[in-house]
């Protein structure tokens, strides 16, 4: 900081002094600015300046986010990212400070971030970012709806608002497809194999049946009141479904085809989707909804 | 003539025991099936595929995990001995949760990786044999925190859902064993065939290494006979179902308990008890929140701590 102290004294302008932040901890500017007590006239144009200012450093510390931030166009403020964080591809060259669940502080701090995007603000090491000054944003969004809110929401809080939403009302408009379509894969019953062992499954208050319920499937296990219940075959086979759904990981999906005609028949749809776009709550969600409704489109028809 | 007396009359009764608990659990679940005649085809390949092996599996998990306690218990010369107090489920789960994280497309690798792990644990325990039971339990006690902090350290560097599959296979599974009932049984009967042999040298062991010396028992070689025994039926049990709290503590007490202390009693008491507790857990497991299932480990414990406790305080007042 010291090298910049004379230019604040010789100009007494903020613009100077905002100018001289770029790359700075917010932090330190506050912690000189206590220590030059009589400067204290410069804050409320400190304040003036900032939403004007481009230079956010902002931390993605969810998957998400991440994903959020690039399709808004935020994504050259994205200075760190936390483990899964893979899509966009710039992503994966960007510094890692720990996961969604646990961040590390002194690697986040280290990139001198203005703001941090995270799933949650109980995770370790978020109220230590905000004690040292950075803005921690709570994102994490459980229902389709909020997908678009948040969009919205990170959009106004990184000053990319205007794109932020043009993407959630593409968004919308994309997701109003998919609804009540006529001759459409209508009320089909879906199993929704989250884990093949043990075998988990999307219950009620679950992203996954709510997605499910926006294309209009009827979740088998939708009433049960557990975010992913272990079920066994027995129940699935007493459940009935139409359709199966098996995210595209950990698995060979020709084998669980196999598997669940067995048990529900050889009428049974079996169809893989990508994990990423499902269960990620991010742009790419429409994406992996409407290939779940292609393939459900694709073939015979659900009467009931 | 009652049972305290002769534990051959044990075997009847737990026998029919075995019948009704296990004939109940198969007809019950998301469907109530009769066994004997299960109507349509579908009911009978639920009964069989489905229903039977996971019933076989739990009966005799549930009977090797409480033989192998019993025998800890006395090998120890410890009440607070279990199954897993040397460690063997701990470097079991390590090898179970690193065969997954190596090839996390396979599901049966998991069952390989915890045999293989469970006999690296063996190996090591069984170094410190010779030491004499205070120095065994001791190593055996810091050998387990220690394959505890290899666990955790495997989970906190694998993604996110190989920690669900690593946390469901903790808790223990018997729907998805790579090991058929069957042979479980079998295992389960070879092992308590070979506990009754030895139920003599055991009963008096318990009276202290030096009595039985003194009885003629070789108690070099039958703490060694027992280790490995005991052992490797843990080393089964962890392989085909995860690992199972509680069922090899507490059923080996319950049966002293109920049937006193002679190990001819409290072996058969002891594997057909554990196998009961283990049923009746599971069918539980299977039932009270259904169409989901708990995992089994929370229900034995829930059922069977207040029987014990209950036991425990009406045999001593």
């Amino acid at each position: 900081m010291s090298q910049h102290l004379p230019e604040v004294f010789d100009a007494r302008n903020c613009s100077v002094l905002v100018s001289c932040m770029h790359g700075a901890k917010l932090s330190s500017v506050m912690t000189l600015i206590q220590k030059l007590k009589y400067l204290w006239v410069l804050l409320p144009g400190l304040c003036l300046a900032s939403p004007a200012w481009a230079g956010e450093r902002i931390l993605a510390l969810a998957p998400h986010a991440c994903e959020i931030l690039y399709a808004i166009g935020a994504g050259e403020d994205v200075v760190g990212a936390v483990s899964y964080c893979d899509y966009p591809q710039a992503v994966l060259a960007l510094p890692r400070v720990g996961s969604y669940e646990r961040i590390n502080v002194e690697a986040a701090l280290a990139l001198e971030p203005t703001m941090a995007i995270v799933m949650d603000e109980s995770i370790p090491g978020a109220s230590k970012l905000r004690d040292l000054g950075v803005k921690v944003v709570a994102s994490y969004p459980r229902r389709v709806d909020e997908v678009l809110t948040e969009i919205c929401r990170i959009g106004a809080e990184t000053g990319h608002q205007k794109q932020a939403d043009a993407l959630a009302e593409a968004l919308q408009q994309r997701l109003d497809k998919l609804k009540a379509p006529p001759g459409g894969p209508q009320q089909a019953s879906v199993f929704y194999e989250i884990w093949a062992e043990p075998l988990l499954t999307a219950g009620k208050s679950s992203f996954i049946d709510d997605v499910l319920h926006r294309m209009g499937l009827r979740n088998v296990f939708g009433d049960v009141a557990l975010e992913a219940p272990r079920v066994n075959v027995e129940a699935v086979i007493a459940a009935r479904p139409d359709v199966v759904v098996i995210p595209s990981e950990n698995r060979d999906v020709a084998e669980r085809q196999a598997f669940w005609q067995k048990w529900l028949g050889q009428d049974v749809r079996v169809i893989a989707v990508n994990p990423d776009l499902m269960h990620r709550p991010g742009p790419r969600l429409l994406d992996g909804m409407e290939d779940l409704y292609q393939q459900l489109s694709q073939g015979q028809t659900f009467e009931h | 003539m009652n049972i305290r007396e002769n534990p051959w009359l044990l075997l009847p009764v737990l026998l029919a025991a075995s019948l009704l608990v296990g004939g109940l659990a198969l007809g019950m679940g998301e469907h109530w099936i009769n066994p004997l005649s299960p109507g349509d085809d579908m009911a009978s390949r639920i009964v069989w595929e489905l229903r039977w092996p996971r019933i076989l599996t739990a009966f005799a998990v549930g009977g090797l995990l409480a033989l192998a306690g019993a025998w800890f218990q006395v090998l120890l010369g410890n009440p607070l001995a279990e199954p897993y107090v040397l460690g063997v489920a701990g470097s079991a789960a390590v090898g179970a949760i690193s065969a997954m994280a190596l090839f996390p497309d396979a599901a049966w690798v998991m069952s390989i990786g915890a045999f293989i792990g469970a006999w690296v644990g063996i190996a090591v325990v069984l170094a410190f044999a010779h030491l004499g039971t205070a120095r065994l339990l001791l190593a055996g006690v810091v050998l387990a925190a220690f394959w505890g902090a290899v666990l955790m350290l495997l989970i906190a560097l694998l993604p996110e859902r190989g920690v669900v599959r690593a946390y469901a296979w903790m808790m223990g599974d018997l729907s998805n064993s790579l090991l058929p009932g069957w042979s479980l049984l079998l295992a389960w009967a070879v092992a308590l065939a070979c506990g009754l042999l030895l139920s003599l040298s055991l009963d008096k062991l318990l009276l202290g290494e030096k009595h039985a010396e003194a009885l003629g028992v070789d108690v070099y070689r039958l703490r060694r006979q027992l280790l490995l025994l005991a052992s490797a039926v843990t080393a089964i049990a962890v392989t085909a179902a995860g690992t199972i709290g509680f069922v090899g503590l507490v059923v080996p007490h319950l049966m002293r308990l109920l049937f006193g202390s002679l190990h001819r009693s409290v072996l058969i008491a002891s594997a057909f008890g554990g196998g009961l507790l283990l049923i009746m857990a599971d069918s539980a497991a299977r039932m009270v929140i259904a169409p989901a299932e708990l995992p089994v480990g929370v229900l034995t414990a829930m059922i069977g701590v207040p029987v014990f406790l209950w036991l425990l305080l009406r045999r001593t007042s």
